[in-house]
């Protein structure tokens, strides 16, 4: 762990120091806002998909192990419902919706739009899981619900939800960069997304920008894969070895 | 029976509700939700389409659905044979996309490596926001000046990205798993103990697979729009642009029934698999 830290900070530093150099076309200084950008986008990427993750996971919890349920019903014919809406819809709605900030629009948009996809497949995994024998197993020796879910349910789902979650954070860092790839956005936000954006349009004349952009998001990538990294499988018999 | 017949209900009252909420949605909204997306700048001419539209009533418009009339669009030619136009332009893309994403997931099921540089590579390209690679793919359009490949490339990569990391991570359980085992100590080649492994895998899969398909229709949205292809994402950009209110509705219905139909297909797969 200590290296892989010392690794992901000496690419930091490199990245940084790469673009202290540089300056961007409103003459602010690439490192600082890449820095800023960075931070930002981050945060906001993993608040998104942890607030998708713990709906589902809550949802999945209390809708229990039957496929069939009634909450597992009413759920999908919500999520159901929301899909059969184009996204374009969603967004005038939440443009509508909130007046300020105007921020979080997109942002709230991507999570109602998200939801259901992140729903189907926390539940569908869940449900997977809770038929194999181990979790049988550990039902039978008197285990809970709420035990049984955290320490084997989700610990043996992570093959199928860590991609998914890493696909929402890169999604909602760059969010901005779809919006400003559709229909123009404001290019001086300090976010990965638009700089994205602003990299490619300026690609000829400065491709630092794009490359450092790139370069950063990779090593967001990297960072967050080596933290999410799955431990071995669980058995029946690691489980009675335990 | 019971089943069968609750969830036929379940898919009617999704299509209903859908159309039912985008039409209230639609006309609910103000002029300023369209102003503030930047659509259109709050055109006056479309101002005043969206509020003639709020004066047709919703009734008219349900009894019109339930005779088979989805009415006539702005532009004057009926909402039916738009959305006829826009799936023969969109489905080739959409098969040939599905066709490949079945046909990657039984490669890489067969010959995937876990923790290799194809699951790195696959968890990267996950990670990547779609519009890095539709960009990408954008340029490669450019200098070949093949434009139908980078569309169904930039429908294809992301999902595939997205199953491939999801296959490998399944793999490196499976691959250890106890009745793998016993099939290689009764001799089975490698081949043939990863054959055996794709329907459990598929199966594994299916929730990713339930929304890999809903999405691609709405990746159509972006993919086509920045492309500038004909097809079901820009009439559903263009109906809302222009305030087409009974586009609109048509093209909700077209999304609802594909949402309904790969729900269905979902549904009868889990059923066989655990028939069987």
């Amino acid at each position: 762990m200590t290296k892989v830290a010392s690794l992901v900070l000496l690419a930091l530093i490199a990245i940084l120091l790469f673009a202290a150099t540089k300056h961007d076309e409103f003459g602010r200084n690439v490192a600082t806002c890449l820095a800023q950008a960075t931070v930002l986008s981050l945060v906001k990427g993993l608040l998104v998909a942890v607030v998708l993750f713990a709906i589902a996971l809550v949802s999945s919890l209390v809708s229990g192990r039957r496929v069939a349920g009634g909450v597992d019903i009413i759920a999908s014919l919500i999520g159901d419902i929301v899909d059969s809406v184009p996204a374009i819809i969603w967004v005038l709605v939440f443009a509508a919706a909130i007046a300020e900030p105007r921020q979080i629009v997109p942002v709230v948009g991507f999570t109602l739009v998200a939801l259901p996809y992140v729903l189907r497949i926390v539940h569908g995994e869940v449900s997977r899981i809770s038929l194999l024998e181990y979790v049988q197993a550990a039902e039978a020796i008197g285990a809970t619900r709420v035990r049984i879910y955290f320490t084997h349910i989700l610990p043996n789902s992570t093959e199928i939800l860590v991609p998914v979650f890493l696909q929402l954070v890169g999604s909602a860092i760059a969010l901005d960069g779809a919006i400003g790839l559709l229909s123009g956005g404001n290019r001086t936000d300090l976010n990965l997304g638009t700089f994205l954006i602003r990299g490619k349009e300026q690609f000829l004349l400065n491709p630092s920008l794009l490359l450092t952009t790139l370069a950063m998001y990779a090593l967001l990538y990297f960072t967050l894969d080596v933290l999410m990294r799955r431990r071995g499988p669980e058995t029946l018999s690691s489980l009675i070895a335990r | 029976m019971k089943s069968i017949a609750v969830k036929a209900g379940a898919i009617l009252a999704q299509v209903f509700a859908a159309h039912g909420l985008a039409y209230f949605l639609l006309t609910i909204l103000p002029d300023a939700a369209y102003a503030a997306l930047g659509l259109f700048a709050g055109n006056v001419e479309v101002a005043n389409k969206i509020r003639a539209s709020g004066s047709v009533s919703y009734t008219s418009v349900l009894l019109d659905l339930v005779r088979s009339d989805l009415g006539m669009g702005l532009n004057g030619v009926p909402v039916a044979e738009q959305l006829v136009q826009a799936i023969q332009s969109s489905a080739p893309n959409i098969f040939m996309v599905s066709a490949l994403l079945a046909a990657g997931f039984i490669s890489i099921v067969l010959w995937g490596k876990p923790n290799s540089v194809c699951e790195w590579a696959s968890r990267l390209l996950n990670f990547l926001p779609p519009y890095v690679i539709v960009s990408l793919l954008m340029l490669l359009s450019l200098i070949s000046g093949v434009d139908q490949l980078p569309i169904m490339l930039a429908l294809l990569v992301p999902p595939l990205a997205l199953l491939a990391s999801q296959v490998l991570g399944l793999l490196a359980v499976f691959l250890q798993s106890d009745h793998v085992r016993f099939h290689r100590s009764l001799g089975a080649s490698e081949f043939k103990v990863r054959q055996r492994l794709v329907k459990n895998t598929a199966l594994a899969l299916l929730p990713s697979v339930h929304s890999i398909a809903i999405n691609l229709l709405a990746a159509l949205l972006f993919v086509e729009t920045i492309f500038n292809k004909g097809g079901v994402g820009t009439l559903a950009i263009r109906a809302v642009r222009t305030a087409d209110i009974k586009l609109v509705l048509g093209v909700v219905l077209l999304f609802a029934a594909w949402t309904a139909t790969v729900k269905l297909l979902t549904l009868a797969t889990r059923r066989l698999a655990i028939s069987e």
